[in-house]
């Protein structure tokens, strides 16, 4: 083969890779397909009758968790029942591995799709349950209604789901 | 007139330089150590005739963070070594427990092959990062950008898969935990599989004269050099040793899948890219042939072993079926709890010999865990292969070990 051949044959690919449309995605304007399983911030669903947490503070997270990120502080109610008077999420610690989620017996913990994790002070980064609802809140409304019908019991697998 | 050496007075005999010799400081932010890595190099003119590499900025210590954390939470911390290829290392350590269990026959077939999809893919995404780095390396700018873009695919396969990118945390111990790749995953890697192709990064490189000029006859590593420095993976292979732990010691599904391992005997940079540009060809087959296997199950064939002890419960039947409440309560507070023992396994990542050293004192959290990491024992060999050659031919000595640092230092 004469000298140069190689590179020759080199430059036609560029030429012909360079005619094709750009992989590039725009990142603020445009956002790639984000996969149904994506891992983002944990979120929490709204006890629709306390209108509060659907935590009931079995501190299963807790443990689970590699990078101790969550905190339920609990106490005794009137009634003898454990009460979550506090629930703590440290987003600057978490790894999104999900074992919060996976332990969770109530599935009060559920996915969203939200990376969107800037704030403009450290303190932000730790968030409570109630943050977590609006979180998964607002995550819910950017999902197709099938998504959406998550809840104890209803799929084999809840929030792992197949897209 | 001697040099003033500054911090490399550590290394004893840096300091003995003469008239004709410098040392130069490579990183430990140089662009081509692929990390935070420092050579420390004695050269004559443009010959380097010493070679020390100074690792340790990226320690973290994983393996003591593992012996901190349940069996469950390390698998967090294995995908943070070698973080271009997260799966693999999460297939390894769990493999480990699962011989230190003593349950390698009870993975469940599906599982098996997966894993090994997964395993393969995360070799395609790792032999991406290094075919662009290296190439970069070299000079050539397209094949970064293009094998980055062909990563970008697998990554998304990753993230369908399990929900991350890099950091995978893929697989529980006993089959794919939770993890059951979706039903559309068989289909989205097929159609990966139709639409990826090499060639470009093949054309581009393969004939290039500047890129053989640049690694034929450079950094040539002898096959009994090799063996003795304990190189594993194409780095040994591009030495003419026919050695890969897929086919002298197959694990998950490797024995029931049709491949071939390149070997090339030259042992130069050259050889060592042949071998992992045709390993990249045989990736792809071996992930084909999983989907084929996996396609032929019937649909409701396990995913896990069938070991309430290991595996939790469905997590729908949880707050309605009190048996499988105390069986998940049990399994998350107390987690996998191995017997007493010790026990090795190896898996053939892509960059070597991935191995994890398990002792277990039979409570939840292992007594003591060793990684035997393939980058760092590769990385011995460039005190040996870089003598003799030029600054430049450093460079791409570096780029053929395919060192990650993450994993070097762990």
């Amino acid at each position: 083969m004469p000298l140069g051949s190689g590179i020759l044959k080199g430059f036609a690919t560029v030429f012909k890779v360079g005619a094709r449309k750009p992989a590039t995605v725009m990142y603020p304007e445009n956002v790639r397909d984000i996969a149904y399983r994506f891992r983002g911030q944990v979120g929490m669903r709204r006890d629709e009758v306390a209108n509060g947490l659907t935590c009931v503070g079995c501190g299963l997270c807790e443990t689970a968790c590699p990078n101790d990120v969550i905190r339920v502080d609990t106490s005794e109610g009137e009634d003898g029942t454990r009460v979550v008077d506090r629930y703590l999420f440290d987003v600057g610690r978490c790894v999104f591995c999900y074992f919060c989620i996976e332990a969770c017996p109530v599935d009060a913990l559920q996915r969203t799709h939200d990376f969107h994790l800037v704030t403009e002070d450290r303190r932000g980064l730790v968030i409570d349950g109630f943050k977590m609802i609006d979180i998964y809140e607002h995550d819910l409304e950017n999902r197709s209604l099938e998504d959406q019908n998550i809840g104890p019991g209803t799929r084999p697998r809840l929030w792992f789901g197949d897209d | 007139m001697s040099v003033e050496t500054g911090t490399a007075s550590m290394f004893g005999d840096v300091e003995q330089v003469s008239e004709n010799q410098m040392v130069l400081n490579m990183g430990p932010q140089h662009p081509s150590t692929h990390g935070v890595m420092r050579l420390l190099i004695e050269v004559d003119g443009e010959t380097v005739t010493k070679c020390t590499p100074d690792v340790g900025f990226l320690h973290r210590g994983v393996e003591k963070l593992i012996e901190t954390h349940d069996y469950r939470g390390g698998i967090t911390l294995t995908d943070r070594m070698d973080y271009t290829a997260g799966p693999s290392n999460n297939m390894g350590y769990l493999m480990a427990i699962e011989k230190l269990m003593g349950m390698e026959d009870e993975i469940p077939l599906r599982a098996k092959l997966i894993r090994t999809a997964v395993a393969e893919l995360s070799r395609l995404a790792s032999h991406h990062i290094w075919i662009g780095t290296h190439a970069l390396d070299i000079g050539a700018m397209s094949a970064f950008l293009w094998s980055l873009r062909e990563r970008e695919k697998i990554l998304y396969l990753f993230e369908q898969a399990c929900g991350a990118r890099l950091t995978t945390s893929f697989m529980r111990v006993g089959g794919t935990g939770p993890h059951d790749v979706p039903e559309s995953w068989v289909e989205n890697v097929d159609a990966f599989l139709d639409s990826y192709t090499l060639d470009e990064l093949n054309s581009l490189l393969t004939g290039n004269e500047i890129f053989q000029s640049r690694t034929r006859g450079v950094g040539v590593i002898p096959a009994e050099q090799a063996l003795s420095y304990g190189l594993t993976g194409p780095s040994l292979r591009g030495s003419g040793v026919d050695w890969d732990l897929r086919k002298a010691r197959p694990y998950a599904a490797y024995d029931m899948i049709d491949f071939e391992i390149p070997v090339f005997p030259e042992g130069d940079v050259y050889a060592r890219y042949l071998v992992r540009l045709n390993e990249m060809y045989q990736a792809t087959r071996i992930v084909r042939q999983c989907m084929e296997h996996l396609r032929d199950l019937p649909a409701d064939a396990p995913s896990n072993a069938d070991r309430p002890d290991l595996v939790p419960p469905d997590v729908g039947r949880v707050p309605f079926d009190m048996e499988a409440m105390i069986n998940h309560f049990k399994l998350v507070m107390h987690g996998v709890q191995p017997p007493q023992g010790e026990a090795y396994f190896g898996i053939e990542g892509p960059k070597g010999e991935l191995g994890y050293y398990f002792v277990s004192d039979g409570s939840g959290m292992p007594y003591r865990c060793h990684v035997r990491s393939p980058s760092f024992v590769n990385l011995g060999i460039m005190e040996d292969a870089a003598v003799g050659g030029l600054i430049a031919d450093t460079v791409a000595l570096i780029g053929s070990i395919d060192i990650v640092l993450g994993e070097v230092d762990r």
